[in-house]
């Protein structure tokens, strides 16, 4: 196992926790120094002429306080208890019910599944579009051009036209792939950036174990597949689309539930569980893949388009 | 006319020897040659016992790693108890072997095809229930520096559409011992492969018309590989990302 930061959160319990997440998040509220608990402090002594500040805080920090700011700073932290107060409880709930807050999601906070339908790659490299077509699926996002419904969800031939521009129409082909226009090599990111609107993603490196909960479990955070790109020894990158997790594996081992995309002919290889250090380290000692990259925080389109300029994964070949 | 005898004697036996001399050395040579050419042995891998162990381990967890029905049914079972530990067996294993890339894409057909081989530490387990292959649980050699021992670990779960024909089509082949799952990712392609002392044939899983490939009928491998050559030749060479 690669001693990587990102996987070493996993290992933390305390990192594990929703609590720990939602303080993470809210730290800029919080703020990381102690300044809130010296007020804790000039309030107590305030309210009962005794001070019990810590020693070794000097006593050139206090300020005096005027009766507005008390009020204010009395406001502030009465929020800020509550919030803490809110995250312990249902840090609590989670534990003992078991997943109680994210039954609905099919969400505990040791597994989690979306459901999402496998969808297999129709052409030989068309992976970055049966990733992407999977997500859109998800997303509920519609082909505006569909005449027969217009609830029609995209075909990957169209898909592949609005990502690489061909030239000519890959779905008026039988086999698209054996016309090199339709056989360009691209990235998921070429669909999600050409489609009207487009739709957000944030590009970046494998996800720590706390980030995959966040990215799938919807009552963690993001709820949302994300998708993520390994590269055979020799070869060309593959693009997978993970949709669950779960930590419960033989002595404890953590899993992601992924679609491959793979088929024999036109039969889907199905849907397969990984694990967790094979997607994060990528190679999977002795084997032939290095992880590329992932793209996640993937949303809908909106008709604003606010998102920032999309940064490509790196040095990678595609 | 003695010493003129002396010292062309040895001279005419040089010149009259010198094209028999030449003709064993070059044999000799090409001996040597063939022998760095003759096919390399690929002895299909068989599991240790703690490769089974691992499958095992990860046959047990199948159950609690299925979240629910359609989870079930998308891993290959018809439902969550049918992937509990008590309902399935561990079938024959299948060594993955995969394909040298750019070893097929300049393939040469005088090349011994074992040459192109190579083991991928990885055994798939199929995962049986009333008989019928549903599943697969996948066990992957870990390397520990250092250490002499071999541990294993169960790394891939599911996957029944490649399971299935790979199991239906071996039982057609009639000989698991030697037989192994053929794998070659940049053309996202597995076929079953079998090598019986010098012969080495491919078995396709499905039918591919436009290359000649029907599911279960074995081919050559040299024949395979010269097929597959050609497609390989035609994928796109990826270009590297322009930089930020």
């Amino acid at each position: 196992m690669k001693g990587t930061s990102g996987f070493q959160e996993v290992r933390s319990s305390t990192s594990r926790s929703p609590a720990y997440r939602l303080l993470q998040e809210q730290q800029h509220q919080f703020g990381t120094s102690s300044w809130h608990f010296l007020h804790t402090h000039d309030l107590i002594a305030r309210s009962t002429g005794i001070s019990t500040k810590h020693e070794t805080v000097p006593d050139t920090v206090f300020m005096p306080q005027t009766s507005a700011q008390s009020k204010k700073r009395f406001l502030t932290l009465f929020s800020c208890s509550y919030l803490l107060f809110f995250v312990v409880v249902a840090s609590v709930f989670t534990c003992i019910g078991g997943g109680v807050l994210f039954a609905a999601d099919d969400c505990t906070s040791t597994s989690g599944l979306l459901d999402i339908k496998p969808v297999p790659q129709l052409e030989d490299i068309w992976c970055f579009v049966a990733s992407a077509n999977a997500v859109i699926n998800h997303l509920g996002v519609s082909d505006p051009q569909s005449t027969s419904n217009p609830q029609a969800p995209y075909a990957q031939c169209r898909l592949y036209n609005i990502a690489k521009t061909p030239g000519i129409d890959c779905c008026s082909v039988t086999h698209p792939t054996g016309i090199a226009q339709c056989k360009q090599l691209g990235w998921p990111d070429d669909v999600f950036d050409n489609l009207t609107p487009k739709i957000s993603y944030t590009p970046g490196g494998a996800r720590s174990w706390d980030q995959v909960k966040a990215q799938i479990c919807p009552a963690v955070g993001h709820g949302q597949p994300f998708i993520y790109a390994a590269l055979p020894y020799q070869g060309i990158p593959h693009t997978y689309t993970a949709k669950g997790f779960n930590q419960n594996g033989p002595n404890g081992q953590h899993v992601l539930y992924v679609d491959s995309h793979g088929s024999l002919g036109s039969n889907p290889i199905g849907g397969s569980i990984v694990d967790y250090d094979c997607y994060y380290q990528g190679t999977c000692p002795n084997a032939f893949y290095s992880h590329v990259g992932d793209y996640y925080d993937i949303r809908p389109p909106v008709s604003i388009d606010t998102t920032p300029p999309a940064v490509p994964l790196g040095p990678f070949i595609r | 006319m003695q010493r003129i005898l002396r010292t062309i004697g040895p001279l005419a036996i040089f010149f009259t020897l010198y094209p028999y001399l030449t003709v064993s050395a070059l044999a000799e040579g090409t001996s040597e040659h063939n022998k760095l050419l003759s096919p390399p042995s690929f002895e299909v891998p068989q599991p240790p016992q703690n490769a089974t162990d691992s499958a095992r381990n990860g046959k047990q967890s199948f159950e609690q790693l299925t979240i629910n029905d359609k989870n079930a049914r998308e891993l290959g079972f018809d439902s969550k108890t049918d992937a509990a530990d008590g309902n399935t067996k561990l079938g024959i294993p299948l060594a993955l072997v995969f394909v040298n890339f750019e070893m097929l894409k300049n393939y040469d057909p005088s090349t011994p095809p074992q040459a192109l081989l190579t083991f991928a530490k990885r055994f798939i387990y199929p995962l049986v229930v009333s008989e019928k292959t549903k599943s697969s649980v996948t066990v992957l050699e870990l390397t520990s520096p250092g250490k002499n021992t071999q541990e294993w670990k169960p790394v891939v779960w599911g996957e029944p559409g490649l399971i299935r024909p790979l199991d239906q089509v071996r039982e057609l082949a009639g000989s698991p011992s030697t037989s192994f799952a053929l794998w070659i990712p940049q053309l996202s392609r597995y076929f079953l492969g079998n090598i019986n002392g010098e012969k080495f044939t491919i078995v396709p899983l499905y039918d591919e018309p436009a290359l000649g490939f029907s599911a279960g009928i074995p081919k050559p491998a040299t024949e395979v590989f010269r097929i597959l050559s050609a497609e390989a030749m035609t994928l796109p060479v990826p270009r590297r990302r322009q930089q930020p």
